[in-house]
C-alpha cells in the first residue's frame, strides 16, 4: 500500500494501541477534525480524544501506558506531544467529561489513506470549542458557520444538554441567524 | 467592479472545491500547507524577523525525525 499522507501510518499506530488494549475507543478532534469536514487550513498537531480500557483510579491521570508504548517504538516526546510519523500527537483522556465522551461515542467513521478512523462530528466540535472559548476556537466555529456545516437542531440539543447554551449565546451575535438560539 | 465580482465568485468556487475534497486529499493538502507555511516562517526568521512559532518548530522536528527534508 502506498501512503498518500503521513497520517495513514499514524492511524495504524492508533489502531495498534487499541488492539493491544491501551484504548477502548478514540476519535480525531480539534483542528484536524474541523479540516476533515471543511476546507484545509494550517494546523500543526493532531488531537486524539480517547478512553482507557481500564478505569483510571487515583487523583492524577496516568498516561504511562501510552508513554511506554511510544518509548518502546522509538517515538520522541516533546512536552505534551508524542511525535508519530511526522505528526505531533496530543492524547486527551476523555472519560471524565460527558461532552467529550459522547463526542467520541457518536463520532462517524471517515476513510483516510484507506484506513478507517472516527472523527468527532461538527456539532460536538462546535460545542467543545465554545466550551474551550479561545480566540482560535471562535475562528473554527466561524468557519463552520460560513460553510453551513452544523445542523442547527442537533447543535442546540447538544448545547442545552451540556449546559453550554448561555456560553453560546454570549458569542452568537457573530454567527449566522440559523445558529442564534 | 465586474472583475471584483468575478474574483469573489472564483474564490467561493475554489473554497467549495476544497470542502468537497476527499478526507485523504484534504490531509494531503494540509501537509502541503504545513510545508509551505514552515518555509515562509523559516525565511522570515532567517531575515531577522520573528522566530518560528514553537508549534511549527515541533512539527518540523517531527518531520526531520522521519527523514523528511523541509
Amino acid at each position: 500500500m502506498t501512503d498518500i499522507t503521513n497520517l495513514g501510518p499514524v492511524i495504524d499506530v492508533l489502531a495498534d494501541m487499541r488492539r493491544i488494549g491501551i484504548f477502548s475507543d478514540y476519535a480525531i478532534g480539534g483542528a484536524v477534525a474541523g479540516i476533515l469536514y471543511d476546507e484545509p487550513f494550517t494546523t500543526f498537531d493532531l488531537d486524539i480524544f480517547f478512553f482507557f480500557v481500564e478505569d483510571q483510579t487515583g487523583l492524577i491521570l496516568s498516561l504511562e501506558k501510552i508513554y511506554n508504548y511510544a518509548r518502546e517504538r522509538g517515538f520522541v516526546f516533546d512536552k505534551d506531544f508524542i511525535k508519530i510519523h511526522g505528526w505531533p500527537v496530543q492524547f486527551v483522556e476523555s472519560s471524565s467529561t460527558e461532552l467529550w465522551t459522547e463526542a467520541i461515542e457518536t463520532a462517524p467513521i471517515k476513510s483516510i489513506d484507506d484506513r478507517q478512523i472516527k472523527v468527532i462530528d461538527p456539532e460536538h466540535l462546535a460545542a467543545m470549542w465554545i466550551f474551550a472559548g479561545r480566540k482560535k476556537d471562535f475562528y473554527k466555529i466561524d468557519k463552520f458557520d460560513e460553510s453551513k456545516l452544523m445542523n442547527a437542531d442537533r447543535l442546540k440539543d447538544i448545547l442545552v444538554r451540556f449546559d453550554l447554551l448561555t456560553r453560546w449565546r454570549t458569542a452568537q451575535d457573530a454567527f449566522s441567524p440559523e445558529y442564534r438560539f | 467592479m465586474n472583475s471584483l465580482k468575478h474574483l469573489i465568485e472564483s474564490k467561493k468556487r475554489f473554497r467549495q472545491h476544497q470542502r468537497d475534497l476527499s478526507p485523504t486529499e484534504k490531509i494531503r493538502q494540509l501537509e502541503l500547507l504545513q510545508r509551505r507555511y514552515y518555509s515562509i516562517m523559516a525565511d522570515r526568521e532567517r531575515s531577522g524577523g520573528r522566530p518560528i512559532p514553537a508549534e511549527v518548530k515541533r512539527w518540523a522536528e517531527a518531520q526531520r525525525e522521519i527523514g523528511i527534508e523541509i
